[in-house]
């Protein structure tokens, strides 16, 4: 049986956000290939505690390479950990060679300082060098030249970060066998930034999710708890791309909203909607039309996304697709969405229950008609069609190459 | 069609009316008189819209209703309010304040004194609780049939989507939302009013209601099916929130002027109470200067302060009074404060009247040398428009209500440009042939409008299809 060794900076046991949900899919789908997975998520000690495996690496809080002042860079700092760091290097070294990997599978650009130094230091001479496979969810130095603070103190120390993050991903390109991204325009952006006259396997797996239903019982209790019928509903993490096109596609304010009407926020995205200046400047009209659930349930999203009147997808920023949108699709609920908001998600855009609108107006008014008119209908073909959005369609490409690529073992030795 | 009044304001104002109350109160009354089979109606507790029956909302629109409370003058220190009795409670916390210490731990003195204070003021609510039930009772039984406040058991109205239904007085008081829920439930056409949104764009003026302005605009904009306006500018202003906040499906926003306040030309000085002749006899006809007005922020009675002292140091005793009628309003702590302690107000040179009553306000136009008006901003500024019914030149500030209102016939002036508002104030009162010239062009050409013009010029705005 082929070994693989996946790298996260975030433990797979209890996967909630996006990356989490994808990294543990990728390890179902990988096992089910007949794939001998272990995964090894490294991250600061403070963080993910009661949630790590077995083999999960906490980092001391006393490794000197964190910079709170920096905290958007938290992911690049984990990496300098590892590798920095005496004591965390050593017991990711024993992990790797009890593992004796055929490949492993850098899920993010994060921690290939310390697999370099892995292959550098720790490997023998004459043993097999492991393929290397790069897992991308984002363009991250774009990601995260586009979330500066605005205001930040210290915008040309966050430049040099976001230059470090740029060199570590192309030399995690220029070392892979296998680069991996989630939609095709971010694979062709890898494949052009890749100057090395090295052969390597490129393939797309979008995001995508576990199969669901509705529970009709369910979904009429959670519209009585509720108090609500054909609500608006807006599911996000905290991410600051998620609050910033909220407020931006729905800014100024949800006066279009009638009283009485709510736009139901499920995640961790609804407190921080509430701090947002666009929220402050009309909070006596915002205040009323949000109904803040919080962090809900599986079973509770399925039933809010069940009584629907529109679900929305208002993102405008970030890389990588958005495992939200593929929830949407899946729901066959009428879905508002950005053009952004459905990158990866090849044709949706044209399906009967989805409404596209770039322009805040646009998208107000969109979702108003959504919230006054009859509902649009899923089509006959949708059970089939949003098959599309499953792990298991999205992820077959995936399983292929990598069983393609084990089998051939390592390429270079 | 039947017309529906909600009358809640009016039920629930029980004072000299204020400028929304008295929109109300006379649009109410127009079409008690003038509009049979119009219905009355008061929101109760649980948001329904009840109706009140025609008996009873005479005895509301009746000025009876709206009682002035004596007139309050103030112009000097006020004496020293006698210490209030302390109730068996409280004497026994103060007894235990004096033992505290020594009754128990020193640590836990704090938590007993604060204890003290919650109790104690848990008694004296119940005391006050008792008064006013006793009070109510003894009023209920020597009472005359007269007021007859509507009761919860009255039928909620029903009114059809052939109908209007007009709620026009303090609405953001008790809730545009039952409206809302009164169209939903019945497609009623309904009329709402804006006075101004002065609260939304000089929230500097206006406490905190800058929320719940626009909350309740925007309640407005889903439910009327006109908005009826007081000026040209407070219509414009609605609009422009409307615009800020991204609303694009609004109903028609109609100016409709107000009137012109009535006029008590009859007014008898025999007629007035005696505490308003006191107040009065006070005053020397033609030498004091009268602005009627809330005693707040936005209406600016700082420059007035700080023209009446430098009139003060150029004249000492020759300077002439200013009279100050109106409310005490929000956000003047700190200028009643610099007033008091000024060498003018010392020397009695202004004056402030509260509770006064439309008689003894007749007598104080009648006998005042001209008004100032210098608030920031307005939606209409019916004092302006009321001095001139007297034939009074009123120098105003240059915000646009004011201008609108006061059809361009006085001088209008930058409300913080003190220069010129010395200047002018200056002249009025030295030039005798200026002031009647100014006086002789508002008799001539002012065109007061009466509540009757109000009423009717609100009901044609606000008929179906206009």
């Amino acid at each position: 049986m082929k070994r693989v060794v996946q790298l996260t900076t975030y433990p797979l046991r209890s996967p909630r956000h996006g990356g989490q949900l994808r990294c543990a899919a990728i390890r179902a789908r990988y096992r089910d290939a007949g794939i001998d997975v272990r995964t090894i998520a490294v991250m600061h000690e403070d963080t993910y505690r009661g949630e790590r495996e077995a083999d999960d690496i906490g980092l001391a809080a006393a490794f000197p390479g964190w910079n709170a002042a920096l905290s958007r860079f938290t992911d690049l700092q984990t990496g300098d950990a590892l590798a920095g760091d005496e004591r965390a290097f050593r017991e990711f070294a024993a992990r790797m060679a009890q593992a004796q990997p055929d490949a492993i599978q850098l899920e993010q650009p994060w921690l290939y300082p310390a697999v370099r130094r892995w292959l550098d230091e720790c490997l023998p001479r004459d043993a097999a060098r492991p393929l290397l496979v790069y897992s991308s969810q984002n363009i991250e130095w774009k990601l995260k030249r586009d979330e500066m603070p605005a205001g930040f103190a210290d915008p040309r120390a966050y430049a040099r970060e976001v230059a470090r993050v740029e060199a570590l991903e192309r030399a995690v390109v220029a070392a892979a066998d296998l680069v991996v991204a989630c939609t095709d325009e971010e694979l062709a952006e890898l494949r052009a930034a890749d100057a090395s006259p090295t052969r390597r396997a490129w393939v797309t797996a979008h995001n995508a999710i576990a199969p669901f239903a509705f529970d009709t019982e369910r979904v009429a209790a959670m519209e009585r708890r509720l108090g609500l019928r054909r609500y608006p509903l807006f599911v996000g993490s905290a991410h600051p791309p998620n609050v910033e096109g909220f407020w931006q596609m729905l800014a100024p304010s949800l006066a279009f909203l009638r009283p009485g009407e709510k736009i139901v926020v499920a995640g961790g995205v609804g407190h921080v909607l509430r701090q947002h200046r666009r929220f402050l400047a009309w909070s006596g009209i915002n205040e009323p039309r949000l109904a803040v659930l919080g962090e809900v349930p599986h079973e509770d999203l399925v039933a809010l996304l069940g009584g629907a009147g529109a679900i929305l997808l208002p993102i405008t920023t970030g890389g990588g697709s958005n495992l939200k949108t593929a929830e949407a699709i899946y729901s066959g609920r009428p879905v508002l969405a950005t053009p952004h908001a459905l990158r990866g998600y090849g044709d949706a855009r044209h399906w009967p229950t989805i409404t596209v609108a770039a322009e805040a107006d646009a998208f107000r008014r969109a979702l108003r008609a959504l919230l006054d008119g009859a509902a649009p209908e899923a089509g006959a073909d949708h059970a089939a069609r949003r098959e599309e959005v499953t792990w298991a369609h999205a992820l077959a490409p995936l399983a292929e190459a990598i069983a393609r690529l084990v089998a051939r073992g390592p390429a270079r030795a | 069609m039947t017309l529906y009044i909600d009358l809640t304001t009016s039920v629930r104002w029980r004072r000299p009316p204020v400028g929304i109350v008295r929109v109300e109160r006379e649009f109410a009354r127009h079409c008690l008189l003038h509009e049979p089979g119009t219905v009355f109606c008061e929101i109760d507790a649980a948001g329904e819209y009840r109706v009140i029956e025609p008996r009873q909302a005479r005895v509301i629109l009746d000025d009876a209703w709206c009682r002035a409370e004596p007139v309050a003058a103030i112009g000097a220190p006020p004496p020293a309010p006698a210490p209030a009795a302390r109730s068996r409670v409280q004497r026994m916390f103060d007894w235990l304040a004096a033992r505290g210490p020594r009754l128990v731990p020193r640590a836990a003195y704090p938590l007993l004194r604060d204890l003290g204070k919650v109790l104690a003021d848990h008694h004296a609510a119940f005391e006050r609780h008792r008064a006013s039930k006793r009070a109510l009772r003894e009023a209920a039984s020597q009472a005359a049939p007269e007021p007859a406040a509507p009761t919860a058991v009255a039928q909620r109205i029903e009114p059809t989507a052939q109908d209007t239904f007009y709620s026009i007085g303090l609405q953001w008081h008790h809730g545009a939302l039952h409206a809302w829920h009164l169209k939903q439930r019945t497609g009623v056409r309904v009329v709402e009013a804006c006075y101004d949104t002065i609260p939304i764009d000089y929230p500097e003026y206006a406490g905190s209601a800058k929320q719940p302005f626009s909350e309740h605009f925007t309640t407005v904009a889903h439910t009327a099916d006109v908005v009826f306006a007081i000026s040209d500018t407070s219509a414009a202003d609605l609009a422009a929130f409307y615009r800020r906040v991204g609303l694009w499906d609004v109903p028609p926003i109609r100016s409709v002027h107000l009137a012109t306040p009535d006029v008590h030309r009859d007014a008898d000085v025999d007629a007035l109470a005696a505490d308003e002749r006191a107040a009065l006899e006070a005053l020397a006809p033609g030498d004091y200067v009268l602005y009627v007005s809330t005693f707040e922020t936005r209406k600016n009675h700082r420059l007035l302060l700080q023209v009446w002292k430098e009139l003060y140091r150029r004249r000492g005793d020759a300077c002439p009074r200013l009279v100050v009628v109106g409310m005490f309003g929000w956000g003047v702590n700190d200028l009643w404060a610099e007033m008091q302690a000024s060498e003018v107000w010392e020397a009695g040179r202004i004056v402030m009247l509260h509770h006064v009553s439309d008689a003894l306000l007749a007598h104080l136009y009648r006998g005042c040398a001209f008004t100032v008006f210098p608030s920031i901003y307005e939606g209409w500024g019916l004092a302006a428009t009321e001095s001139l019914a007297y034939g009074k030149l009123a120098i105003v500030s240059d915000a646009p209500a004011l201008r609108e209102a006061t059809q361009g016939l006085c001088p209008a002036i930058h409300p913080f440009d003190f220069p010129r508002w010395h200047e002018a104030i200056t002249r009025y009162l030295d030039d005798a042939a200026a002031r009647a010239a100014a006086e002789a062009r508002i008799r001539a050409e002012y065109v007061p409008r009466h509540w009757r013009d109000f009423a009717l010029d609100l009901l044609a705005a606000t008929r179906a299809g206009a």
